[in-house]
């Protein structure tokens, strides 16, 4: 009790301060969170696009989309690759919007060969093709424990009088961040065509590919699905240069082109290179706040230097003369870390609702770590310097002091 | 002199009162100085646009009226960059365009013909047969062209290269390709002169980016050489001329995120200030003014904060190749004196508009409560 007397006592004349240094302190986390987020992203995007398989494979991009005859000489050459001894397949989104009890969601046909090696093992259910003669879901972009896994749902067409109906079963559900693939980025930079440009957050519904679930999706799109403007062609493990080259040739007639291997390796100096472009700004203001701290925790100490010695003589341990010392500091730092925690908890919990999105950032038990490790040091330099500090103020210090 | 003399005095006096303190105040504005200096060279877009190096900042187009029969670019801006590729346009009116490959009627439409000079291979992404001129079309003067994507969508036809022809200014070309480039038409260099087309237009892409004063120095010269010159469309630092006149909004913005950064330094400040009134108490009585002592104080914290900040730049300074440039987001971000100059006025004057409200407060009470408080 009399310690948090004590306490008050010392956070008079200081209120000021230590609320300015609870607003500074906010905004810098926040930065460095922000920061933080965005490298989680494009490490993830990275792992993902690696998972999938996608090495030994050519990238290829329509940039002139709204140009029809382009786009007709494109399928030609992506059909002509269809006997191609030397091309496995060419994977592409195809999806249609659909909506379940009036949330829209995108549904999307994936490769049973490359998705489930991309998202790794659900952490709700599994990746199913069909369960008591109904095609299975995995749903991604809400949260995994929200997902009703194993009930059936009806999926309707977006699009008016389209009276397409599909009775599904949700077999899983993935994890936050909702990922999802999608093509569609090229920059004539090549170093520019990262993993990153090619994942996005959105509700997706993802059935597997095969020639039914094809038409069903063409259904709910009306008839047309969209053109294939962007995909990666893969190609056999035993494919020659020179057989590379050829389809290479045959696909860049009509549509920019990169060989996967280059987007991952771009990927890869791209992760190590954010790092270091992304951390300089918060740490400039750490450095400048974690001084700001210290200030306040040493003016604290020889405003009341005359109280401690007090404190002192009338038989105060160290111990609790070093904790009087830093608390009004350390207690303006748990609050300002327990409240960035708390709003990132808030801010992930959103996104992975799927009620907003939050593009290339990734908010998770890392952001909390974070926040509580930079906390961490800053308290332990503060106390450190309050101790330091403290030693100077022992009645004989002063006495000394005093007597010159 | 007197005065001069005080503020020196009263820093003195900050000192000697509480090293620690003063150490700590000096590290906390040195640390904002050094943030400040990062804040404005990589978040600054002033800056970033100084450097932006793409090909657009590294584009000149020039328009003339009337057209210009020739141009001889190697001789004007060899002194000053390795031309990359240059593309001269000529404007024709839609009458002398004969249309052989629709029914579609040519109206009310300028048309542009151009060559590159140079590079053939910025000619634009190849659409259909080729985007290239063959060498033997450059030195015979073929009659051979290419069209534009816009332009085939334009005549509304399916052009077969090879096999297609257009008529312009009653001459025949024969279509080799389609792409999609600036222009409508283009023409190997060779038949563009020989038949006698005048430069309306001229775009030209360094390989490098020039120097902000030898850029000045390149538009003098083509005003001077071309009296003609009409219009200036872009030159390497026209969306910097433009943003600097943001300068003052974006050095304000500095300003409060330096403020944010010190405010807390300021209260060891308060803290030395209070603790040394008892200087400014004897100032009074020897009868300085309110305004005088309040000067003294504030031109105390100016001057503190002015060293402080000279010192981080000088720091940055020094130790930019070996530290600072490592921790840029923005590559090959360089600091002039200017910058340093601006950073080290905008880091003063915050100082000493936070630490208004600290001092002023002295000037509040009589002189005898100061001096009861304070002596």
């Amino acid at each position: 009790m009399k310690k948090i007397k004590l306490f008050f006592i010392g956070l008079k004349g200081y209120m000021l301060s230590l609320i300015t240094l609870f607003f500074v302190m906010i905004a810098v986390l926040l930065v460095l969170n922000y920061s933080f987020s965005q490298y989680l992203f494009i490490n993830r995007s990275g792992e993902l696009f690696g998972n999938g398989h996608f090495d030994n494979g050519l990238y290829f991009q329509n940039i002139t989309p709204y140009d029809q005859d382009s786009q007709i000489r494109l399928d030609e050459s992506l059909k002509s690759l269809e006997g191609n001894p030397c091309v496995k397949k060419v994977t592409h989104n195809i999806n249609a919007s659909v909506h379940i009890n009036n949330e829209n969601y995108q549904l999307e046909l994936y490769d049973q060969e490359i998705y489930p090696d991309m998202y790794g093992t659900l952490p709700i259910g599994d990746w199913k093709s069909m369960e008591d003669g109904k095609y299975c879901v995995v749903i991604g972009g809400v949260i995994p424990k929200d997902v009703p896994v194993g009930e059936t749902v009806v999926l309707k067409s977006i699009i008016p009088n389209n009276s397409t109906e599909l009775e599904v079963k949700i077999s899983g559900a993935l994890a936050y961040p909702p990922m999802i693939l999608k093509f569609g980025y090229y920059s004539s930079d090549k170093k520019a065509n990262t993993a990153d440009k090619f994942y996005i957050h959105d509700k997706v519904l993802y059935l597997p590919k095969n020639d039914t679930t094809l038409k069903i999706v063409t259904e709910f799109c009306d008839g047309n699905t969209a053109p294939i403007t962007s995909g990666v062609v893969k190609y056999i493990d035993s494919a020659t240069e020179k057989q590379k080259e050829e389809v290479k040739n045959i696909i860049s007639e009509n549509a920019a082109v990169l060989y996967t291997d280059t987007i991952l390796e771009s990927t890869k100096s791209y992760v190590s290179d954010s790092l270091r472009k992304i951390l300089p700004t918060p740490s400039f203001l750490l450095l400048v706040s974690a001084l700001s701290y210290i200030s306040i925790a040493v003016l604290s100490i020889y405003k009341k230097k005359a109280d401690y010695t007090i404190y002192y003589i009338t038989g105060c341990n160290k111990q609790t003369m070093h904790i009087l010392a830093s608390l009004q500091v350390n207690i303006t730092l748990l609050i300002t870390t327990i409240t960035t925690c708390v709003g990132i908890l808030i801010l992930k919990n959103m996104a992975a609702k799927g009620m907003y999105s939050l593009p290339c950032l990734i908010f998770g038990w890392q952001n909390v770590v974070l926040t509580c490790s930079v906390a961490l040091v800053i308290f332990l330099i503060v106390v450190f310097v309050s101790s330091l500090m403290l030693r100077r103020f022992s009645p004989v210090e002063q006495l000394k002091l005093t007597k010159e | 002199m007197k005065i001069l003399f005080l503020i020196f005095k009263n820093i003195k006096y900050y000192i000697k009162f509480n090293k620690a303190v003063f150490l700590l105040f000096t590290t906390g504005i040195l640390s904002s100085t050094l943030a400040l200096i990062f804040f404005y060279g990589n978040i600054n877009p002033i800056k970033t646009e100084y450097i932006n190096d793409d090909l657009y900042s590294r584009q000149y187009q020039f328009s003339f009226f009337p057209a210009i029969n020739e141009i001889n670019i190697n001789d004007m801006f060899d002194k000053y960059f390795e031309p990359e590729y240059s593309l001269f346009i000529s404007k024709i009116d839609n009458r002398k365009i004969k249309n052989t490959l629709s029914e579609k009627e040519l109206t009310g439409r300028e048309f542009t013909v151009g060559y590159i000079y140079d590079n053939l291979d910025r000619v634009g992404i190849k659409l259909k047969g080729r985007n290239k001129f063959l060498e033997s079309e450059i030195t015979n003067s073929e009659n051979t062209i290419i069209v534009s994507k816009y332009t085939e969508y334009y005549l509304d036809v399916n052009i077969n290269p090879g096999l297609d022809k257009i008529t312009i200014n009653d001459i025949e070309y024969t279509i080799v390709g389609v792409a999609q480039m600036d222009s409508d038409f283009l023409l190997p260099s060779t038949t563009y002169i020989k038949n006698g087309f005048e430069t309306n237009e001229m775009i030209v892409v360094a390989k490098e980016k020039p120097s902000y004063y030898d850029n000045i120095e390149i538009l003098r010269l083509v005003r001077d050489k071309y009296p003609n010159l009409e219009t200036i469309s872009t030159h390497p630092y026209r969306y910097y001329d433009k943003i600097q006149k943001e300068t003052p909004i974006i050095l304000f913005l500095l300003a409060i995120v330096f403020t944010a950064m010190s405010i807390a330094f300021m209260f060891l400040l308060k803290y030395l200030a209070d603790n040394t009134n008892y200087v400014s108490v004897i100032h009074t009585i020897c009868g300085a003014s309110k305004e005088t002592v309040i000067f003294i104080k504030l031109m105390a914290v100016f001057l503190t904060t002015l060293a402080i900040s000279i010192t981080g730049a000088l720091l940055h300074m020094m130790l930019y190749d070996v530290l600072f440039q490592k921790l840029n987001i923005v590559d090959n971000l360089t600091y002039n004196f200017k910058d340093y100059l601006l950073i080290v006025s905008v880091a003063c004057i915050a100082s000493v508009i936070i630490s208004i409200p600290f001092i002023v407060s002295f000037s509040k009470n009589s002189t005898i409560t100061n001096k009861i408080k304070f002596c």
